[in-house]
């Protein structure tokens, strides 16, 4: 990696730390992001197609698609009745933030603990938890 | 990941995304991390491989961004653009395409 190319690390640590407003900004994202792949995770896994998932909810494909999308500002009620749909319950991890600490940002590494899990099945699943503590 | 880097010295990806609102940066950068942190994205709304080309589409509503992967597990984001129409457009490609191999003949 050239010294140019070093800017793009350093991009990511200056949006994150420069502002509360941004470092928000951006902590909503990735957590739409992770809800996003969480259930593209889960629609791969099952070979669930949008139109089935759709059709669950009874809705359209191209609601699924939107959800996908992060077009839709999801409610914590979307998101537990898709999960419901299919076959799993969404539990919620909250852990410390770490700032600027992450600088393997932009090396492909071990991902980071989940802060949220919508792997289990309903028949595996315990009660809701919600846990805080420092993130791994 | 990386801003690719053009004959002229330029990185227009990075030139474009910081050309944005901070909103529309957030976007992309959330998208950019997961990709660092896990090596991949599942969700094909938001990050797929171009049909018919070698490169790689990161999709936040309008903004585009293109790349692709290279030798030591990095990704070369190499262009940004704001679409449109449902299509792509070809030049948008060809200029990302051509921005990677200008990047690639310096490095």
């Amino acid at each position: 990696m050239n010294e140019q190319n070093r800017k793009s690390v350093s991009d990511f640590e200056s949006f994150e730390t420069s502002s509360p407003r941004r470092r928000r900004l951006l902590r909503q994202e990735q957590l739409i992001v992770e809800v996003g792949e969480a259930l593209a995770e889960l629609l791969e896994r099952d070979n669930v197609t949008r139109s089935e998932l759709g059709h669950r909810l009874g809705k359209t494909k191209g609601f699924v698609s939107q959800i996908l999308a992060g077009d839709k500002n999801l409610t914590l009620r979307t998101i537990s009745d898709v999960c419901d749909a299919l076959g799993y319950r969404a539990h919620l991890a909250i852990g410390r933030d770490v700032v600027a600490q992450e600088s393997q940002f932009f090396h492909l590494s071990t991902p980071p603990a989940p802060r949220l899990n919508v792997r289990m099945p309903i028949s595996q699943a315990p009660n809701l938890t919600i846990k805080s503590g420092a993130a791994a | 990941m990386e801003w690719a880097v053009d004959a002229r010295g330029r990185m227009p990806g990075r030139d474009f995304l910081h050309s944005q609102g901070e909103a529309d940066q957030a976007k992309v950068y959330a998208l950019f991390k997961q990709l660092a942190t896990t090596g991949q994205l599942r969700n094909r709304e938001k990050f797929q491989k171009l049909a018919d080309t070698d490169l790689f589409e990161f999709k936040s509503f309008q903004l585009r961004f293109f790349g692709d992967f290279r030798p030591g597990n990095r990704f070369v984001v190499a262009t940004g653009v704001r679409k449109k129409k449902m299509k792509t457009d070809p030049k948008d490609l060809r200029l990302a395409q051509d921005v990677l191999q200008e990047h690639d003949s310096h490095e």
